[in-house]
């Protein structure tokens, strides 16, 4: 059987950006070095020329369109793409194809026509249902349009609904996030996203809390919000796998799954991230992008940097660490390479380890307080290996 | 007279910047043939990058050119260059007491400025004839017959038949060179006396050492005589004479009244300081030529290498740019803050500016500079003094009785509109005004005594934007005043950052204070936790800032499989550090140091 792989698509436009965001993206009426028509084709070409030998060594099981906003170019420019990689990957016939979208942009006839193209989930930027929320976040959505929005999909025949959510937003109280939560449970989808907000550099939101100009709920009314998150998605019967995620069982997000394992994926368009053959490449951040490979600075390194991003990725499943692939992978025990982490008293309440009957570590997961604390634990693990 | 002097005219251009002395040098050079047109650079005497990117003169040069003059003679002209900036005004007064004549450019669209009189007071403390010319005429907004009445109102020369040219378009250049021959008195001085020739300039070359610029007086010099500088009392033997026609070529002798070059093995420029008298040790003159002193800095700054720097690189750099700048002085400092570096200590500003990025650009180092400071008198109980040239080295107020701060007399011209806010700027500078006069109707001189402090602390910038460019600038040391100076520390997240710390009057700590929180807090990046930035005097903090506290997590949407971005927030930013100084736990981006001592629009 041939090994599996996982596919991104980067469509770099949105209809407006928000004020949080840093990902890559162009208001899609702004001065563009390239209209979304030339951008399909460049990415069409970079699909067709760059795919060489990977295309017979493997069988694409997870195809992911993020971006930006796919959904807000035209639909013939998203099925140019699609097509281009059916024609040239083998395509399993139960591959998940995914693609983000956000609510403005859903039409009825859009919806029907994602289906047609062959698209099995989707993956929408809600955010809040609260509507002054939305609009500090500098969303073109209100929370009328994201229901509606839900509700077409679902008559558009998508049966694997995926809803992003963001909490330790400006002006956002426990009240409203518990408000949120409860309404899209109610809604049902087979996803939830649960993320926490970033600011992030070059961005407005950057520029207005530096300046003082904008207040963000506190780190523990943050980690309330979480906690409320988790316990309410438990008792809705949503199993959280993931820091940010949860889903119905059976509905994890496959694709993503391969971020956090250390499974091949191939990324196309601007900014996206590939990782294959142990190696990680990516393309730059302009429209005429062009592709970068990172390099460790030797093999020595590149071992260090690969157990690294084991780790901190694995670290990130509520399952935790699987440490028999650890050793298929790196040649190496687990214990061997993090014993010292492992038997040290102040770290010993951020780790849950599950141990075989001979003793052996099978898992290392984080622990509750550890889901809170992830920045310095998955850093110890990290400065481990350097030391 | 000998018969031979009869045809040297030894003279100099002078002229405030930007009104045109290099490239009249150049129309001189060009139209003597010199140099042949093809081989010409833009302006030919300034050749360091640097010069000619600033449009100022800072190393000296010298050329001889021959010149067939009207009367059917020719002539040689030694034209002595002189640096065109307040901070190397010795250099200048040397370079004018090698000549008997110096041409006064004026640019006949601006009229006379602050350097135009400094240069014109320091040629007349030489007794050197005075040739005014008026360039720019090709330009529309010349007004030559004003600019004529300015010089004769303001220096008392007349500038009646003064030449009208053009050094950029070549014309009436001619006009020039006949008025050098006729107004320009030829040298005198006896060949036949013991020699008696002054040091006006000098550089280290690789191949020959030292090479003195040197004007003769009396007596000749030839190779292989032994020769004493009377002032170090240091003995050589030459290895060559020659002039600059304009490159290097060696003659047989130089005698009274001839400019030239000595080679003689001289390791060091310092060993050949500008002013010392050349004589023949085997047969001295009697007495030295006046006016030697040796050159002090008067602004001191650390310069440090960054992290990626190595110290001894810094340190070789250092050394060879002082073997051809004797005025550059460094000893090695540290700072808790930024580790081992340097005091160095500059003629002025520009000095160190010019130093500084020489540094950078020629030899490729990254460094940090700190605040530049004046040199301060420190006078204990018991009348005792000593100085300092350090702000961190300040000692507590109670261990000594004052401190005295070096004031300048500085002379500001400015166009009238603009007197009100210069006055204001000179108040806020501390400045206490000696004198204002009209120069036309328009123009206004202002003389001020400033402390040097507030000098060098971004005044010219200021100056420069509070008059749209036209106010103009010279001063120089006066005296050292009594004065209420206090220490100004920075705190970064409770800890005191040396490289900060800066000497300021006390009725202006708390302005100061709180700018340069203000600027910390716009450089510094935000870090996962909050920090304070602080001024303190002493243990009482007059002014703070508060950069938030920032949580940067991998908790946040990763997307299209970017594990590295997020492993890098893991790696404490493995990349990002290198630009930036650690503190403590606080990380200080290099740009700071300087964005503290940037001119600020909004302020007063």
């Amino acid at each position: 059987m041939a090994e599996t792989l996982g596919i991104y698509v980067h469509i770099p436009y949105c209809l407006k950006k928000c004020s949080y965001c840093d990902f890559v993206s162009f208001p899609k009426d702004g001065d563009l070095d390239l209209s979304p028509d030339e951008y399909a084709y460049r990415v069409c070409r970079e699909i067709e020329d760059t795919s060489g030998d990977i295309k017979d060594g493997y069988t694409v099981d997870t195809v992911y369109f993020g971006g930006g906003t796919p959904s807000c170019i035209g639909t013939d420019m998203i099925g140019r793409i699609l097509l281009c990689l059916k024609k040239t990957f083998k395509i399993s016939r139960d591959a998940e194809i995914s693609i983000e979208i956000n609510p403005e942009t859903v039409t009825v006839e859009k919806a029907e026509n994602l289906r047609f193209l062959g698209f099995n989930r989707v993956s929408m930027g809600v955010q809040s249902l609260n509507d002054e929320i939305l609009s500090k976040l500098g969303r073109v959505h209100n929370s009328e349009k994201a229901l509606e929005a839900y509700r077409i999909l679902r008559n558009a025949g998508f049966r694997n609904i995926n809803l992003d959510l963001m909490f330790g937003v400006p002006g956002q109280t426990l009240g409203i996030w518990k408000d949120t939560l409860e309404k899209i449970i109610e809604l049902g989808p087979e996803h939830i996203s649960f993320y926490s907000l970033q600011i992030e550099e070059g961005t407005p939101f950057y520029e207005e809390y530096r300046n003082g100009d904008l207040e963000i709920p506190s780190w523990k009314e943050n980690r309330e919000m979480y906690s409320c998150a988790l316990e309410m998605l438990k008792s809705a019967g949503y199993v959280h796998y993931e820091i940010s995620n949860a889903s119905k069982p059976g509905f994890e997000c496959r694709h993503n799954y391969k971020y956090w394992t250390m499974k091949p994926y191939l990324g196309f368009g601007t900014s996206a991230h590939s990782y294959i053959y142990d190696k990680r490449f990516f393309n730059t951040g302009e429209l005429e992008y062009t592709r970068v490979f990172e390099e460790s600075e030797d093999e020595e390194q590149e071992l260090l940097d690969r157990m690294g991003d084991f780790v901190f990725t694995e670290l990130r499943l509520i399952e935790g660490i699987d440490t028999v692939q650890f050793r298929e992978l790196f040649g190496r025990s687990f214990e061997d390479v993090f014993g010292k982490i492992l038997v040290s008293e102040n770290m010993l309440p951020y780790l849950e380890i599950r141990r075989s009957g001979s003793g052996d570590i099978e898992r290392l997961a984080l622990s509750r307080k550890g889901l809170d604390n992830t920045n310095p634990v998955m850093q110890r693990f990290i400065e481990t290996l350097y030391e | 007279m000998s018969d031979y002097q009869k045809y040297i005219r030894n003279f100099s251009i002078i002229a405030h910047i930007d009104h045109g002395k290099s490239t009249l040098a150049d129309r001189l050079i060009e139209s003597t043939g010199t140099v042949a047109h093809r081989d010409m650079k833009e302006q030919f005497l300034d050749n360091m990058d640097l010069e000619r990117e600033r449009g100022i003169t800072i190393k000296l040069q010298t050329t001889r050119l021959v010149y067939d003059a009207k009367d059917g003679n020719e002539y040689i002209f030694n034209l002595i260059d002189t640096p065109g900036h307040v901070d190397f005004n010795y250099e200048v007064s040397r370079s004018l007491a090698a000549c008997e004549g110096a041409v006064l450019v004026v640019d006949s669209t601006q009229g006379v400025e602050a350097q135009t009189l400094a240069n014109v007071y320091l040629a007349l403390d030489e007794d050197l004839e005075i040739v005014p010319v008026l360039n720019k005429i090709d330009l529309a907004s010349s007004h030559p017959e004003e600019v004529k009445e300015e010089i004769e109102d303001i220096i008392g020369l007349d500038a009646s038949d003064a030449p009208l040219i053009s050094a950029k378009e070549g014309i009436n250049i001619d006009q020039v060179l006949e008025a050098i021959v006729e107004k320009v008195p030829a040298p005198t001085g006896d060949p036949d006396a013991p020699l008696k020739a002054l040091i006006f300039d000098s550089y280290y070359d690789n191949y020959k050492g030292v090479v003195i610029y040197t004007r003769i007086f009396d007596g000749s010099v030839k190779q292989g005589d032994t020769i004493l500088l009377m002032n170090t009392g240091k003995k050589y033997e030459v290895t060559e004479v020659g002039v600059n026609a304009p490159y290097q070529t060696p003659v047989a002798e130089l005698s009274a009244g001839s400019v030239g070059y000595i080679c003689a093995s001289i390791k060091q420029v310092k060993d050949a300081r500008v002013g010392d008298t050349i004589t023949l040790a085997s047969n001295p003159c009697k007495e030295h030529l006046p006016g030697y002193k040796k050159v002090q800095p008067m602004v001191y700054c650390g310069i440090y290498p960054t992290p990626d720097e190595k110290y001894e690189n810094v340190k070789d750099c250092l050394e060879k740019l002082q073997v051809n700048d004797a005025a550059l002085t460094f000893e090695p400092e540290t700072s808790q803050a930024l580790g081992y570096g340097f005091r160095c200590g500059f003629l002025g500003l520009l000095h160190m500016e010019i130093i500084v990025e020489r540094l950078e650009r020629e030899f490729d180092l990254e460094i940090i500079t700190t605040a530049p400071s004046v040199i301060y008198k420190i006078v204990n109980h018991d009348g005792s003094e000593y100085f300092i040239e350090n702000p961190s080295n300040l000692p507590d107020p109670t261990k000594f009785d004052h401190i005295e701060e070096p004031m300048v007399k500085a002379t500001i011209m400015v166009p009238k509109d603009y007197v009100g806010s210069i006055m204001e700027l000179c108040q806020n500078r501390r400045g206490v005004m000696e004198h204002m006069e009209y120069i036309t109707a328009d123009r206004v001189g202002l003389h001020y005594m400033l402390p040097l402090n507030e000098v060098i602390y971004d005044f010219f910038d200021a100056l420069k934007s509070k008059t749209r460019g036209y106010g103009s600038l010279d001063y120089e040391f006066d005296h050292y005043e009594k004065s209420n100076l206090v220490k100004l520390d920075i705190l970064l997240n409770k800890e005191i950052v040396d490289a900060f710390s800066m000497i300021v009057h006390e009725s202006e700590s708390y302005e100061r204070g709180k700018f340069v929180c203000e600027k910390l807090k716009e450089v510094i990046p935000m870090h996962q936790f909050e920090v304070p930035i602080q001024a303190a005097i002493g243990q009482k903090i007059i002014a703070r800032e508060t950069i938030r506290a920032y949580r940067k997590d991998v908790l946040a949407k990763c997307y299209g499989g970017d594990i590295s971005r997020k492993k890098k927030l893991l790696e404490k930013q493995k990349e990002g550090k290198k630009r930036m100084r650690q503190f403590g736990s606080v990380e200080v981006p290099q740009e700071a140091f300087t964005a503290v001592l940037k001119y600020d629009e909004g302020k007063k």
